[in-house]
């Protein structure tokens, strides 16, 4: 089932210049679809306007069956958690605490209950030692961690990230990444990922390619990670492997599996006892 | 002429409730026209070290010598608005720095700021704008009205307008397209200034680092040249560090029984090496 569709959508912000120019869509429910792209290409544009946060100029979205407008926009915005790719843009409590309480606030959640899960979503991302910190006076790291834990709290069906994990050192990043991946395995939950990060965007089920508004490529990752000059002359790249095995054929030699690191050096240990 | 620091100690909030002791006793010498590559993980310290080089934090105790410039950590300082031109700092989320009505302004402001004539200063914000991928279509508009990438790179270009010899980038690559990562990379490398570049991206730290400083809770582990530090197994394991891919798939092929003369720092030599040995 698909639980996002967007039809024809056109968006400009001045009337002059087109943003997004017929863009159309299908997300599934459940799974973890990326979203890349230039700078300036759209991302966050469309991020915007699938939440609700900007009028469409053109086309349609549905988003779990409801098609986006005025009357439905309480309903489709309950399901739908952004954040945003500037997290200083987010924050609106006075204490990491505050903040994450924050989206609670309206769901009835009693008092008691509220410290236990302020706290759970605090340690998720590691920062349950930050509690009565301002977040403004965070690390850039830091800031992203309460800015992701923040809206995982208010537990939405549908979660888009906009570079969301793009300050975390390595060690935080991948597991901030297995805590996303986690959540919608177990949970259902369906995540749009926006990203410059190739690495994620391989290991993603589904990926839409942005360049100049317009949507240039969809698909499996490996079916839009096979050519390297194609998405090089978008300004994006391949992931390590692929590189690899593209340096590899410059040198006429084929391997038949490239999957990960490891698995071409396996194929390479191979030709090597042949030879 | 070099940057000096000694038992720099910086505490955040001080004699209050959350007070936080962010640097530690840190002692670091760096030399002309080297590529620093400054990591360390979240929260270790690296923002706040490096705001120390253009006074914008000062020490809580210490010594700083930038060129010819002291930074007191105990007395008033003078002249920091000359340093400042000397050392420029591109902040993290650097985008959200930008004021001006327009993008042309926004980086005309710095030279403006010292003393640079008004045509001047404009040829150097179109120089330097254009230099980083801001099609001419941009100059006009309000900086607010940009794409998150856009705006970094406004705010990059704003500081390269400045012509410092010292250039300090904390994160500038997050959020931008790998092609526009790597060509600013590129701008920053061909320079051939001091550049000191906060990142937790270690590919690039291996293929433009001359050396790595490495920072972990406020204190200096080490400060050394960019192979030996990826290198040192003890040090990697001890930190849980990541290592860079081309590294990593070096390691793997060793381990597998290719051998190699040296660490290669680009994919194609290392995949010669591989078919050719
Ligand atoms: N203005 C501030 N007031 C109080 N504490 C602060 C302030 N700025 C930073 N800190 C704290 O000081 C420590 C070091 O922060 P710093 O910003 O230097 O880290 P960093 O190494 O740059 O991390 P990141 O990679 O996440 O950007 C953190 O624990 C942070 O919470
Ligand atoms: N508020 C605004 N008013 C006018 N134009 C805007 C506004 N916000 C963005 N734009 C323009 O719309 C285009 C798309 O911007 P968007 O922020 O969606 O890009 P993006 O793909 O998210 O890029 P990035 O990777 O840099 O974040 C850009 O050319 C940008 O200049
Ligand atoms: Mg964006
Ligand atoms: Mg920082």
């Amino acid at each position: 089932m698909n639980i996002i569709e967007i039809k024809n959508l056109k968006f400009t912000y001045d009337n002059k210049e087109v943003i997004l120019d017929d863009v159309s869509l299908e997300i599934k429910k459940g799974s973890y679809t990326t979203i890349i792209g230039h700078n300036g290409s759209g991302k966050s544009t469309l991020a915007r306007l699938i939440a609700g946060l900007l009028d469409k100029s053109g086309g349609d979205i549905w988003v779990n069956g409801l098609l986006l407008k005025e009357e439905n926009l309480k309903h489709i915005r309950k399901e739908i958690g952004i954040v945003f790719q500037n997290p200083d843009n987010q924050f609106i409590g006075s204490s990491v605490k505050d903040d994450i309480a924050f989206g609670l606030e309206n769901k009835c959640i009693n008092p008691k209950e509220m410290d236990d899960i302020i706290f759970k979503y605090a340690s998720r991302v590691g920062m349950e030692n930050f509690l009565d910190k301002e977040p403004h006076l965070l690390s850039g790291g830091q800031k992203q961690r309460v800015a992701i834990a923040s809206v995982l709290a208010i537990n939405p069906s549908i979660i888009i990230f906009d570079e969301a994990t793009s300050m975390l050192d390595p060690k935080g990043k991948k597991e901030i990444k297995d805590l996303i991946k986690n959540l919608h395995k177990d949970s259902d939950k369906t995540i749009i990922s926006i990203t410059h990060d190739i690495e994620e965007a391989y290991h993603s089920d589904y990926i839409y390619v942005l360049n100049k508004g317009k949507i240039f490529k969809k698909g499996k990752p490996n079916e839009i990670f096979n050519n390297s000059k194609e998405l090089n002359n978008i300004k994006l790249d391949v992931p390590f492997n692929v590189k690899i095995k593209e340096e590899l054929e410059k040198n006429k030699i084929k391997i038949e599996s490239y999957n990960s690191v490891e698995e071409i050096v396996e194929n390479l240990c191979r030709l090597k006892l042949k030879n | 002429m070099p940057i000096e620091i000694e038992k720099l100690n910086f505490i955040y909030a001080k004699d209050m409730p959350f007070e936080y002791t962010a640097l530690k006793d840190i002692d670091l010498k760096l030399q002309d026209n080297k590529f620093y590559a400054l990591i360390g993980k979240t929260g270790s310290g690296k923002s706040t070290l490096i705001q120390h080089l253009n006074a914008l934090l000062i020490g809580s105790s210490g010594k700083i010598k930038v060129n010819n410039f002291e930074i007191y950590t105990d007395k008033k300082n003078k002249n920091l608005k000359n340093l400042r031109k000397e050392v420029g700092v591109v902040f993290q989320f650097s985008e959200q720095q930008l004021f001006e009505e327009t993008v042309l302004k926004d980086v005309m402001f710095g030279p403006l700021n010292f003393k640079v004539s008004e045509s001047e200063a404009k040829a150097k914000a179109i120089k330097y704008l254009k230099l980083v991928g801001i099609d001419e279509k941009l100059f006009e508009k309000s900086p607010f009205e940009l794409s998150g990438g856009q705006k970094r790179k406004v705010a990059i270009a704003g500081i390269l307008a400045l012509e410092p010899q010292i250039l300090v980038l904390d994160e500038p690559t997050a959020g931008l397209d790998p092609e526009s990562a790597k060509e600013i990379l590129e701008i920053f490398f061909s320079l051939n200034k001091t550049i000191i570049l906060v990142t937790h991206d270690f590919d690039l730290v291996y293929s433009y680092a001359d050396e790595v400083i490495f920072l972990d809770n406020g204190n200096l582990i080490t400060k050394r040249e960019t192979v030996d530090f990826f290198t040192d197994d003890e040090l990697i394991s001890k930190y849980q560090l990541e290592l860079p891919s081309l590294l990593n798939f070096q390691n793997k092929l060793s381990e597998k029984g290719f051998s190699f003369t040296k660490k290669h720092k680009n994919l194609k030599d290392l995949i010669k090496e591989v078919i050719y040995e």
